[in-house]
């Protein structure tokens, strides 16, 4: 996105204040009040899209369902970003047992080591996958005065992620309310380990990263969600950085 | 009555539930699974000595990262009172509801009940401690270690 690090004057349509060209592009093709199913109809879907039916499925063969509702919270009426996770187990189906329990956090797909896709919940419900968002103002280093002094003597964790879930969407990254999860089979590695401070994410399987790609771009396309809101989770809240760090797009 | 009733069955609930604890092998792995949505079992003891060996370092996993921790620097005291407020915490929270800073500082710790343990700090409230070849997760928000944004 051109100019996003720059910034430019007031919105007169009343986008975001002091916001670039880039996010007032950003924001008026994403305009409140919900995301319609991308319709079943194969030729209407742009290239290389994934079909999703109203329930938010995605119809395909390459996708395995294990959807939960016990990691679905509530209507996601728009999905402006896409959030990369590793989920520190060594298989799909640890990641799997723990969905089971009723308000357990996850995410809407897991992908396994030997690229298997597992749609977990619908791109139409919410999931806790996220966290406290981190102020993207900060992380860009384009925070307006009246930003910083919000920001000032706040905590990192709640009290930023207090701050920045006021915001409207491109103002913050997105969050549990407005993006699409994908967790990748990985440990943090060595598991149980007695120096803490020595633990990696270890690297995605070659059939994981050509799983994760095709869904990625699939899920973009039928979602218009474009690259420059696709995530690693630590990039967004406070959360171990080698986290999908080999996660590649 | 009603609450003598309400009584017994929260005491049979907290038995039951100590029981499923106590009937999980000494070595399940509270890393993986449905066990990592679970505190590892840990029986608290008073902190009686603490030696620093690594103040102010940062995380292999953020070693890229612009964060400067050289002003992570705890005492024994603070480690001390850390591991007596700190709340056990799952796997699953430690790893990815809980926020996670790269700037950490380790060390030893021997407990009342002669246990001795590698223990370690992030600098937003995230501890462990490795004894008997497991990992104890904590959290503490309120301790006097977690930093605000200057």
């Amino acid at each position: 996105m051109p100019g996003f690090r720059v910034p430019g004057p007031l919105s007169q349509e009343g986008l975001p204040l002091g916001r670039d060209r880039g996010y007032a592009a950003l924001a008026a093709a994403h305009p409140p009040g919900g995301q319609q199913p991308m319709s079943t109809a194969p030729q209407l879907l742009p290239l290389g899209a994934l079909q999703i039916d109203r329930d938010g499925i995605v119809q395909d063969a390459r996708v395995t369902q294990a959807t939960h509702s016990t990691i679905e919270h509530g209507p996601m009426a728009r999905v402006n970003g896409i959030i990369v996770h590793q989920t520190g187990g060594a298989s799909a189906q640890s990641a799997l047992n723990g969905y089971k329990k009723v308000g357990a956090p996850g995410a809407h797909f897991l992908i396994d080591k030997d690229g298997t896709v597992y749609q977990t919940a619908s791109v139409f419900k919410s999931t806790h996958h996220v966290g406290q968002l981190k102020s993207r103002c900060m992380a860009e280093m384009r925070c307006l005065p009246a930003e910083l002094a919000a920001l000032k003597g706040k905590g990192v964790g709640a009290g930023i992620g207090r701050v920045e879930a006021r915001k409207p969407w491109p103002d913050r990254f997105p969050g549990n309310g407005d993006s699409v999860g994908i967790e990748i089979v990985g440990q943090a590695l060595p598991a149980d380990a007695s120096d803490p401070k020595k633990v990696v994410y270890e690297s995605l399987t070659e059939q994981q990263q050509r799983a994760f790609k095709w869904l990625l771009d699939g899920l973009r396309a039928s979602l218009a969600v474009p690259l420059t809101e696709v995530f690693r989770h630590p990039n967004v809240s406070w959360k171990t950085e080698s986290e999908g760090a080999a996660a590649k797009w | 009555m009603v609450r003598a009733l309400l009584f017994l069955a929260t005491l049979l609930l907290s038995l039951g539930s100590a029981v499923a604890e106590a009937s999980q092998p000494a070595d399940a792995n509270y890393e993986d699974g449905a066990l990592a949505l679970k505190p590892r079992p840990y029986k608290r003891s008073t902190v009686v000595s603490v030696v620093i060996k690594e103040n102010a370092v940062k995380a292999e996993a953020g070693k890229d990262m612009p964060d400067d921790c050289t002003r992570f620097v705890v005492t024994p005291r603070q480690i001390g009172q850390y591991f007596q407020q700190a709340k056990p915490v799952s796997y699953q929270d430690y790893l990815h509801e809980l926020d996670w800073s790269p700037c950490m500082a380790t060390g030893e710790l021997k407990l009342a009940d002669g246990r001795s343990a590698l223990w370690s700090v992030q600098q937003y409230g995230l501890g462990t401690l490795y004894f008997d070849r497991r990992s104890h997760y904590f959290h503490c928000g309120k301790c006097s270690l977690v930093n605000l944004v200057p």
